[in-house]
């Protein structure tokens, strides 16, 4: 007994010896002293040990019992303390990394400058008007003082449905859809898509967005039309942002006007983005022509009004500097994620 | 429109001003510059020389060396490896510390190069004899230059030895490229721009004079002109020119031709070329020859017609194309081409020349259809003024008796179907300035219209506008004029006044705002798609065969199959912007996006349709278009 007692601790001690990582030592523990275990059988056969042996062979077992446990706790303690010290070492915690990033998504480019807008002109009483995109050649033409044959219908190389449905070459045509409900005065700005036949390159692409405006009221003049986008550029591009303004050609408006800001990149000093001439055109403009009025039933003789057209693109390429309209419809992870 | 500062300053009297200042100037009254060249940019120190003495050079085969004389008591010696001089030629020199437009292999470089006094295989040399492209042209533009070598003056016209080469080439000269807006077909002519620009600067406008009897014979006995179609034809003049004597043009002609990116070929061409430019009116010139039984008929084509334009090609024809033809055979597309079996050939002696005034929108159409525009097309669709044809034919004969490019016959044959009147507008001041928000003199008002040739009729208390201004036509457009000369830039500038009004978003929007915001918060990113794609789609997505989805809008006249139908479903746009950035290795891509779909609308729909029709000229209803919220994304 005494033998088998003492190869029970030999094998014991090598097993916890040999043992790699705290697991391994508890199974080692379980198989000698645990319900099962080698030393726990040696227990239960002292039913075979004679009476007057059973209090020695106790003594000895119990003796075995508390020195394996011993070892095993040795053991365990050096194990947990070089686990530590690995876990320290790997857990290492560089205070200057950047905190770990948010996981909110981005919001398009250009949504956040039409926000931008449309947050300037409601603050300056506009309402927020959407029209359809698929249009009749009527809102989008012949309504805005372009009748058939007219050689600008060309010029806008429109998208047809059939001859008399388009897709919208200009968010314009939301004006007549508006005027002819016959609440005045209207104070409006209208964003959306607009389409037009153009092969997609870096400055043009097949579809792109507007923000149209327009006002009608009793008296409304030219130096009003001058002066709110006078406050809608200084608020866009800065408070230092001077605003040009020359004359040009809309069928739907008379007088009108093309709308250069200084360039918000070198501040009018001329660069590369602005072509050197410090100037960067982003607008069309002009006062609402009589025929466009009439024809939506408005009295040009009491009323009269401005209208603007914006090229969404256009002012966020320029805002964010990018070079390359196509970038805005190909949704790349990396270009978004800058915004 | 390109023109070039030396042609503007032959209309507008005392014109003096730098090309920026031209630039700023004219684009604030309204017709834009977008770019100009300043022809002598890179070119310094270049003199007129002629060369007195030439030398083999002692070290060299290839070289020459040669003295010049450049109006100053020394000659001046230079080194040349130029095969095309000779003793006694007059050529450009640039001396030294002068600055020529190309490098040393001849190619044009932004800045020029240096030219300094300097040793040729031991000889001193102090400067260079020039080519034209070294004056930074070429000889398409300069056809008498040499093809390789230096440019020779006119022997029988020499400027001033040691004057200026430059000017004495005309390369002093700036070309600017204006915008020309639709409403003012006049402008596509140098004399129009020139209105434009004795208004900006107010300036006197001189008006070229045009008078050209011809001969005592009867151009009517020459030829007979009717026009069957008068409506596609509203004016139809004709004279004609015998005795042609063709040639290449005189030089100042070609330069202007040059400077606006025509290239010369011989007087007749030249002149027409000449004339578009100038006026903005085509001309056409036949064989008077090939014209059969001395007669032009113009009237439509018929269905199916076969005809062989003067560039060689046979065009296929139809009853809405108008032809100019002789009493046997159509010699001409109306206003777009003339035919093979008309035009000048070198050994023509008579000639008829056209000028035209035809439907801009039938031209438009039938250049379209026909599948050739021109220079002549490109200005007739924009609809020209019929009191400019007699104009412009008249100066061209005027040019044929000063080049002395043949014997003008006297008369004109004029068919005026449609006699153009000037247009009256009434001048209002008081609604001119509520217009515009100034306060400007009824005065000053008729003095800046004026400026413009809009006069002011005391007595009915009208504007007057000439034919040539067909978009004046109600009190706006004088406002836009008054404007422009008073300028934008002095209107002042104030805000809306009247009813205050609630500025806002609709119900829609603002879901569509709180979708975006949920999204973001979610870690997804907004993407934006076309609303058009291709028809393929829905196999891709499996859409079955008889699904609603299928039913679509179609585009007409697409950029391609692949974008010829409106979208009825997201799924497609997403699911591209993910391969797109799986393509390119992106981890981890959260999209989504905010799609517009269209959806046809069947015919049951409750629509007044003879209401539509009314309006819109169809029955169709548009389709319903839906925003539809569609998250896309992949990796861990």
């Amino acid at each position: 007994m005494k033998d088998k007692l003492q190869k029970i601790k030999d094998d014991a001690f090598a097993a916890i010896k040999s043992s790699e990582g705290l697991n391994a030592l508890n199974d080692v523990r379980v198989n000698y002293l645990g319900k099962k275990g080698l030393l726990t059988s040696v227990l239960k056969g002292m039913k075979d040990v004679a009476p007057e042996d059973r209090p020695k062979v106790g003594a000895l077992v119990n003796d075995t019992r508390e020195a394996i446990e011993k070892l095993i706790e040795e053991t365990k303690q050096k194990l947990e303390a070089a686990e530590m010290e690995r876990r320290l070492k790997d857990e290492v915690i560089d205070v200057t990394l950047p905190a770990r990033k948010s996981n909110c998504g981005h919001r398009h480019p250009n949504i956040i400058t039409l926000e931008e807008v449309e947050d300037i002109f409601i603050g300056m009483g506009y309402e927020v008007v959407e029209g359809p995109e698929v249009e009749y050649d009527y809102y989008n033409f012949e309504a805005l003082n372009i009748p058939a044959n007219h050689p600008a219908k060309d010029e806008q190389d429109t998208f047809y449905i059939n001859d008399k449905i388009v897709l919208r070459t200009q968010t314009s045509s939301v004006q007549a859809r508006v005027m002819e409900q016959g609440k005045l005065p209207i104070r409006i700005i209208s964003p959306g898509r607009a389409f037009r036949s153009d092969e997609v390159d870096a400055t043009h692409s097949p579809s792109f967005h507007q923000i149209e405006g327009l006002v009608i009221d009793k008296g409304i003049t030219f130096a009003d039309l001058k002066g709110t986008l006078e406050v809608f550029a200084k608020k866009l591009y800065g408070e230092d942002t001077r605003v040009k303004f020359r004359p040009h050609h809309f069928p739907f408006t008379e007088p009108s006007a093309e709308v250069d800001v200084t360039c918000f990149k070198c501040k009018g000093k001329g660069c590369r983005f602005c072509k050197n001439s410090g100037w960067v055109e982003i607008l069309g403009c002009g006062m609402v022509h009589p025929n466009v009025l009439r024809m939506s039933g408005i009295d040009p003789e009491i009323y009269q009004g401005f209208a603007f057209g914006v090229g969404l693109e256009r002012i966020t390429l320029f805002k964010y500097e990018i070079d390359d309209m196509r970038l805005l419809y190909e949704n790349d992870m990396r270009f978004l994620k800058q915004f | 429109m390109n023109t070039s500062l030396s042609w503007i300053k032959q209309y507008v009297k005392g014109l003096d001003c730098s090309a920026e200042q031209y630039k700023d100037a004219i684009t604030l009254t309204g017709t834009m510059v977008e770019g100009y060249e300043r022809l002598d940019e890179d070119l310094e120190k270049i003199v007129v020389g002629r060369i007195e003495k030439i030398d083999r050079h002692p070290d060299a085969d290839k070289l020459i060396v040669c003295q010049i004389n450049i109006g100053e008591a020394e000659n001046l010696q230079i080194v040349t490896g130029a095969p095309n001089v000779k003793e006694g030629d007059v050529i450009p020199v640039v001396l030294d510390g002068g600055k020529v437009a190309t490098d040393h292999d001849r190619n044009r470089v932004k800045g020029g190069t240096k030219i300094k006094k300097g040793k040729l295989r031991g000889v001193e040399s102090c400067g260079m004899l020039c080519s034209i492209e070294e004056l930074g042209s070429s000889k398409e533009m300069y056809p008498e230059a040499p093809e390789d070598g230096i440019y020779i003056f006119d022997k029988d016209n020499p400027p001033a030895l040691g004057s200026n080469a430059v000017e004495a080439l005309g390369l002093n000269d700036v070309i600017f490229e204006h915008e020309i807006t639709s409403n003012r077909v006049d402008c596509y002519g140098v004399v129009g721009i020139a209105r434009e620009v004795a208004a900006t600067f107010n300036k006197e406008f001189v008006y070229p004079p045009v008078e050209c009897k011809g001969n005592d014979e009867k151009a009517s006995d020459y030829i007979k002109v009717t026009t069957e179609d008068k409506q596609l034809c509203r004016r139809y003049c004709a004279r004609v020119v015998k005795n042609l004597k063709i040639e290449p043009s005189p030089k100042w002609m070609q330069r202007r031709l040059a400077s606006q990116g025509i290239r010369p070929i011989n007087n007749i061409v030249d002149i027409t070329n000449y004339i578009m430019a100038e006026f903005g009116q085509p001309m056409h010139a036949f064989d008077l020859s090939t014209v059969a039984g001395a007669q032009i008929i113009v009237k439509r084509a018929k269905d199916g017609d076969k005809f062989v334009t003067l560039d060689g090609q046979e065009r296929t024809l139809d009853s809405d194309v108008l032809m100019i033809c002789d009493g046997e055979k159509p010699i001409g597309i109306a206003g777009i081409m003339g035919g093979e079996n008309s035009m000048i050939t070198e050994d023509a002696k008579t000639l008829l020349f056209e000028a035209a005034c035809f439907d801009g929108t039938n031209i438009r159409l039938s250049s379209k259809r026909i599948g050739l525009r021109t220079d002549a097309s490109s200005k007739f669709e924009k609809g020209l003024d019929p009191n400019l044809t007699l104009e412009a034919l008249n100066s061209a004969c005027q040019l044929i008796e000063y080049l002395g490019a043949g014997e003008v016959v006297g008369g004109v044959v004029d068919v005026y179907n449609d006699v153009a009147s000037d247009s009256r507008v009434k001048l209002e001041p008081d609604k001119i300035n509520g217009l515009l928000g100034t306060d400007i003199s009824k005065e000053d008002m008729i003095a800046y219209l004026k400026r413009v040739e809009l006069i002011y009729d005391e007595k009915t208390g009208e504007v007057v506008a000439p034919s040539w201004r067909q978009d004046i036509g109600c009190s706006a457009d004088l406002a836009e004029e008054v404007a422009r000369f008073y300028g934008y830039d002095k209107i002042p500038t104030t805000l809306p006044k009247g009813e205050a009004t609630m500025g806002g978003i609709s119900f829609k929007m603002k879901v569509e705002k709180t979708a975006r915001d949920v999204a973001e918060y979610c870690g997804f990113s907004q993407g934006m798609t076309y609303s058009f794609e291709s028809p393929k789609v829905f196999d891709k997505l499996l859409i079955p065969e008889n699904d609603g989805l299928r039913s679509v809008v179609s585009i007409l006249n697409p950029l391609g199959e692949d974008y010829s139908i409106m979208r009825t479903q997201p799924l497609n746009g997403i699911l591209t912007s993910l391969s797109n950035n799986y393509n390119r290795r992106n981890k981890d891509v959260m999209l989504y996006e905010l799609a517009n779909i269209y959806l046809p609308v069947g015919d049951d729909s409750e629509v007044d349709k003879e209401e539509l029709k009314k309006r819109f000229g169809t029955t169709d209803v548009l389709p319903n278009e839906r925003m539809q919220f569609v998250l896309g994304f992949y990796g861990d």
